[in-house]
């Protein structure tokens, strides 16, 4: 009985050690610690690290500009919301703002897609144009109302 | 002749016909032993299956076998955890990437982060 004990509590062990093991093995996370989703990025698109660099370049420049516009559409969301507190119809200034809103959505849009195209060109030829699918399924052409689809689903019907 | 014809001497041969069982001295006593012995052992046979598979278990063969059945398990456990973590991580810094990206996607989320 004892012996039997042994070997259970053996085995056990065994299956707790593999499982660590293999777990510790086959778990992959992104190195880059700064920004991670790049790391994830260049996994995801199996990039070199030169290709991995030049993508980490644009992305950085291409950051100041996002977050300008960033702040525009903040700016004009405030404003349409500031209005749409003051009244319950479409005024001609309403309607002069959400013209202003698409325009500047187009503009965002704009910039996206040239940062995308940039990055994309960046990449090998096949991983290139399977990231431009996959982005602009996320953003451009996922785009449908006034606010960008939710980040995670979470939110799904709300607009 | 007719199976009806034998009748009456078949009926004289029941009537004589008698039984005389011999009871052991200490039938009773053997009976009662047997109730309690009976008793005695567990109702299912789950003990007795534990029994046998810890007496098979210390021999090497079973030994390596369960030692082996248990490690794979281990893998498996390790591995699909492993899978699951890393597409968790995945999805989560995929979206990351889009909101650094996607100025819209930024507004909302930092909006959606206020309320």
């Amino acid at each position: 009985m004892k012996r039997s004990a042994i070997i259970l509590a053996s085995g056990l062990l065994l299956a707790v050690l593999g499982a660590a093991i293999t777990f510790k093995v086959c778990h992959r996370t992104p190195a880059a610690a700064a920004a991670p989703e790049l790391g994830w990025l260049a996994a995801e698109f199996q990039l070199s690290p030169a290709d991995c660099k030049r993508i980490e370049e644009f992305h950085h420049s291409y950051q100041e500009q996002c977050a300008r516009m960033c702040e525009k559409i903040a700016r004009k969301n405030q404003e349409i919301r500031e209005l749409l507190a003051k009244t319950n119809a479409v005024t001609p200034e309403l309607s002069q703002k959400l013209n202003e809103a698409a325009l500047l959505r187009s503009e965002c849009h704009a910039r996206m897609l040239e940062h995308f195209l940039k990055v994309s060109a960046a990449m090998p030829p096949e991983q290139g144009r399977r990231y431009l699918d996959w982005v602009l399924e996320r953003t451009i052409l996922a785009d449908s109302g006034m606010v960008s689809h939710p980040p995670s689903g979470a939110h799904n019907g709300e607009h | 002749m007719k199976p009806q014809d034998n009748q009456p001497d078949l009926a004289r041969a029941l009537a004589r016909w008698q039984v005389s069982p011999s009871v052991p001295p200490n039938a009773k006593a053997e009976l009662w032993r047997r109730i309690a012995r009976a008793e005695a052992q567990p109702r299912v046979g789950w003990w007795r299956l534990f029994r046998s598979f810890s007496e098979w278990l210390p021999t090497p063969a079973a030994s390596v076998g369960v030692a082996t059945v248990m490690l794979l398990f281990g893998v498996l456990f390790g591995f699909g955890l492993a899978e699951r973590q890393t597409g968790r991580a995945s999805a989560a810094l995929s979206e990351r990437y889009l909101k650094s990206v996607d100025p819209y996607q930024k507004v909302h989320a930092a909006a959606f982060s206020h309320e």
